[in-house]
């Protein structure tokens, strides 16, 4: 009995998680999608280009990286996924992501418990480009 | 671009949107009932038990082992909740706090989050291990760093907690 109730409670639990998510990621993947179609998705894959192909991934990918950082996971994956990456390059992208995510969240989180936030910021941005360029140059096309 | 194409633009991104978050939901809704009895079953205490001994390795007490645990399966915001608990009751020093936070800040929400880039084509073995080495290496080398702290514990440490 207790343990239909754990799992009534974790199904509602992950139903939720899952239409937070979708408010996130629907606007986002409409919006990348529709973005396509206009120059101002390449002429910003071409402006980030040198960044991003030091770490192996397309240009386009940095709108990605940017919402991921400010905002969550979810609309990093809203914004990536309609680009098609393959597996080497979404594996790069998630290591640079899960380094580095939700900054602004994750900081406040960090005072909360009683230390400064901006040393781990700059670890967790310093360490996540580090990686994602290290795993891209150890890791054969 | 005129309307018709626009409509169906729209239409596929709805539907590439709608079936991403479909794919995400099969792996967020069994995972919150594995959380859930996780949580409520009191497994994770368990876990750390025997987790205290590796812990030690990355110069934390035992006590960090629970924080720990919880903040990597459930979370970093709950990891973080019971470092603020466990250092008001003066289980875990300022130091240690700093430590549990450093590790948990690079490595958290172990299952969650590599799941979900699982789900849209990257390899987890590889992330999961890149992301474990880095935060183990980064703990021992930051309480390599910072200094012990003297026995009395310091009253600046939770001045901003102050009622």
């Amino acid at each position: 009995m207790r343990c239909l109730q754990i799992l009534k409670r974790g199904v509602v639990s992950g139903l939720r998680t899952t239409g937070t998510l979708a408010l996130v990621i629907v606007p986002i993947y409409l919006a990348v999608t529709l973005l396509e179609q206009t120059p101002v998705l390449p002429w910003i894959g071409r402006a980030c280009r040198p960044l991003m192909e030091f770490m192996g991934l397309p240009g386009e990918a940095v709108m990605g990286v940017v919402l991921g950082n400010f905002i969550n996971l979810y609309a990093a994956i809203g914004a990536v996924t309609p680009l098609h990456l393959d597996s080497r390059q979404m594996t790069i992208f998630a290591l640079l992501l899960l380094v580095s995510h939700s900054l602004p969240l994750e900081a406040a989180v960090s005072r909360m418990a009683g230390v400064r936030a901006w040393p781990f910021v700059l670890m967790r941005i310093g360490g996540a480009i580090l990686l994602a360029a290290g795993l891209n140059l150890c890791w054969p096309v | 671009m005129d309307g018709t194409v626009f409509f169906d633009l729209l239409g596929r991104g709805l539907l590439g949107a709608g079936r991403q978050v479909l794919q995400i939901g099969m792996i967020v809704v069994p995972l919150m009932v594995v959380m859930q009895f996780l949580e409520e079953l009191k497994i994770l205490e368990k876990v750390s038990r025997g987790l205290e001994k590796p812990v030690s390795w990355l110069g934390l007490s035992g006590a960090a082992a629970l924080p720990l645990v919880v903040g990597m399966s459930l979370g970093l915001a709950y990891g973080a909740g019971m470092i603020i608990k466990y250092s008001r009751d003066g289980r875990l020093t300022h130091r240690e706090m700093i430590l549990t936070i450093t590790f948990l800040s690079l490595n958290h929400s172990l299952f969650e989050d590599v799941l979900l880039f699982v789900a849209i084509g990257a390899q987890g073995t590889i992330l999961q291990g890149i992301r474990m080495t880095a935060a183990i290496a980064v703990t021992i080398l930051l309480a390599r760093l910072l200094p012990r702290e003297r026995q009395t514990p310091p009253v600046t440490a939770n001045s901003k907690a102050k009622p």
